[in-house]
């Protein structure tokens, strides 16, 4: 079972501290964090995802620090932006392929022909800065989705989707479910309904569990 | 000059090389205009005239008027990258003015965004100007350096649309090798923003400053300081220049930074980096040479691009503070203006 734990992470930035002390074990299951506006989720989830490094504290994958071996531990970790941003000339398929590319994961010859869960194999060639906002975001939890990871992170997944959008999305988190850990934002987390996930709020830079867990919610 | 004004840019310098500087200009961007736009280019008028003395071997500038000329480039350069971090005027972002803006209006912000963002590279070439000599190879190395300022201009705005599209385009048979080798030459061509102009305008400088000192020491040791010189900027040149494309990969794929096969894109870059570097140099180089002097030119270059491939390996296997490459910077320069002084 995968584990990512945040030990007593601060993380400062232009010389106030977002993060206080955020203490976390994450283990194989669907985790949603929640918290205001600019309370510093996204932080939280750059730190977890070793794009950032914390001022102080650690992030542990399966027990070892992220912060000394990246690279080697980056094959594991996914992470999905909330913007989304890719270079405007690529095409969908040239910019999947480059992705899994990056990931060292191995790409099918025919791209779309096994996993397409939204629907972008009549958009293959068409560039990234002609798609819409819907389209891009789609494209990015494609590629998110399609590299196998251990941890996958995402940042306010739903926005830009539309309704078949999000129940694709719904279903490929249920599928993966147990099978590594999710961690994600999201302001609107009734689009996610029927969605088990474990709840924690993100609160003067201290991360809490809430007290509605995978069980209460299923119970509900 | 005032002192206010000395220290407010060594403050500038310092922040420049500090990581946090980025954040503290970007909640500054109306001082960063003013200072960075308004103040540093009249106040940096007669320093950034006294560097080209200092670099094209001048007799006539005293051992303290070289010392100026060196630190007032560094200043220069801290000071104008330090402001340019935090505030690139781009009408792209400003979407709700694009929609009522006509199109040669916004053709008309490009040129200005153009000519605001390379305006050292003029001061450079302005300053260039005002040192005519009677070999005629200051005029070739200003031609050289403005042929590459408009190029590089036009490529910069070329490029955020059409470059792309092109280098990139769909396959279904590329191989993985292929496709991030395109990628990295993609990502390179973001070589074309303005700023790069400044960098291949120092080392236009420098080179047109080598030619004819060159031709005017015997001194041995003066040529190598003047060689180690060309190398630190040639190192600097390409960290400056990756720094540049992993900003920009940084702000518009944050999902590839995080990849864990990214370093692989990395080194092609370089590679390509260096190559390009190489050709760009030699072209200059051989531009500021009389026709006579093309064995000549051929022999700095291929010295040129010996210091260039130890840059690469030195910025690929030593990752060094800005601070100590500056350090080092100043340090070689000074040895180097002694050297010839003496």
């Amino acid at each position: 079972m995968t584990l990512l734990e945040l030990r007593n992470v601060r993380k400062g930035r232009n010389g106030r501290c977002i993060l206080w002390d955020a203490s976390v074990s994450l283990d194989s299951d669907i985790h949603l964090i929640e918290g205001v506006n600019g309370v510093g989720k996204t932080t939280l989830l750059e730190v977890m995802c070793g794009l950032t490094d914390p001022t102080s504290g650690d992030v542990l994958l399966d027990g070892h620090s992220l912060c000394s071996r990246r690279i080697r531990r980056a094959h594991r970790i996914v992470m999905v932006p909330a913007a989304a941003k890719f270079y405007d000339g690529a095409s969908v398929e040239f910019a999947i392929r480059l992705y899994l590319s990056l990931r060292g994961a191995v790409i099918p010859r025919e791209l779309f022909e096994s996993f397409d869960p939204f629907s972008l194999r009549d958009y293959a060639r068409v560039p990234f800065g002609d798609l819409s906002l819907g389209w891009k975001k789609r494209l990015m939890l494609h590629m998110a989705f399609a590299a196998k990871s251990d941890v996958l992170i995402l940042d306010e997944p739903t926005v830009g989707l539309d309704v078949e959008g999000i129940q694709c999305l719904t279903l490929l988190m249920t599928r993966r479910a147990r099978s590594g850990v999710t961690v994600m934002t999201c302001h609107e987390p009734t689009a996610l309904k029927g969605l088990p996930m474990r709840r924690y709020v993100l609160q003067g830079g201290v991360l809490g569990s809430v007290l509605r867990t995978r069980t209460d919610l299923t119970r509900e | 000059m005032p002192g206010f004004m000395v220290l407010r840019i060594t403050a500038a310098m310092m922040m420049s090389y500090s990581r946090s500087s980025r954040d503290f200009f970007r909640s500054r961007q109306k001082t960063v205009l003013l200072f960075g736009f308004l103040l540093m280019p009249l106040v940096s008028i007669p320093e950034a005239l006294l560097s080209p003395l200092l670099l094209l071997g001048e007799p006539r500038v005293g051992l303290w008027g070289r010392c100026l000329g060196l630190l007032s480039c560094t200043l220069l350069w801290s000071a104008w990258m330090a402001s340019q971090r935090g505030f690139v005027p781009s009408t792209r972002d400003l979407h709700a003015v694009s929609v009522f803006m006509p199109t040669p209006m916004m053709a008309f912000c490009a040129v200005m965004r153009c000519c605001i963002l390379s305006w050292p590279a003029f001061l450079l070439f302005a300053s260039l100007q005002l040192l005519r000599d009677e070999s005629g190879r200051a005029q070739g190395a200003q031609l050289a350096l403005c042929v590459v300022v408009v190029v590089a201009c036009i490529v910069s705005e070329w490029r955020e649309t059409h470059v792309a599209r092109y280098i990139v385009p769909p396959s279904t048979n590329a191989s993985d090798a292929s496709v991030l080798f395109r990628y990295a030459l993609s990502s390179v061509a973001s070589w074309a923003d303005p700023r790069v102009p400044f960098m291949h305008g120092t080392m236009a400088v420098v080179l047109a400053g080598t030619s004819v000192v060159l031709s005017r020491l015997d001194s041995s040791v003066g040529m190598v300081a003047i060689s180690l010189i060309g190398s630190l900027v040639a190192l600097l040149q390409l960290r400056a220049l990756l720094d540049l494309v992993s900003e920009r990969t940084k702000d518009e794929c944050p999902m590839l930074i995080a990849c864990p096969r990214y370093h692989v894109v990395e080194n092609y870059q370089t590679c390509i980096a260096v190559a390009a570097l190489y050709t760009l140099n030699m072209a200059i180089l051989a531009a500021s040479h009389d026709r006579t002097a093309w064995f000549g030119a051929v022999a700095a270059a291929a010295t040129l691009m010996t210091l260039q491939f130890l840059s690469f390996v030195l910025s690929r296997v030593v990752k060094f503070p800005r601070s100590v490459e500056s350090g080092v910077l100043v340090m070689f320069g000074l040895i180097g203006i002694v050297v010839e002084y003496v």
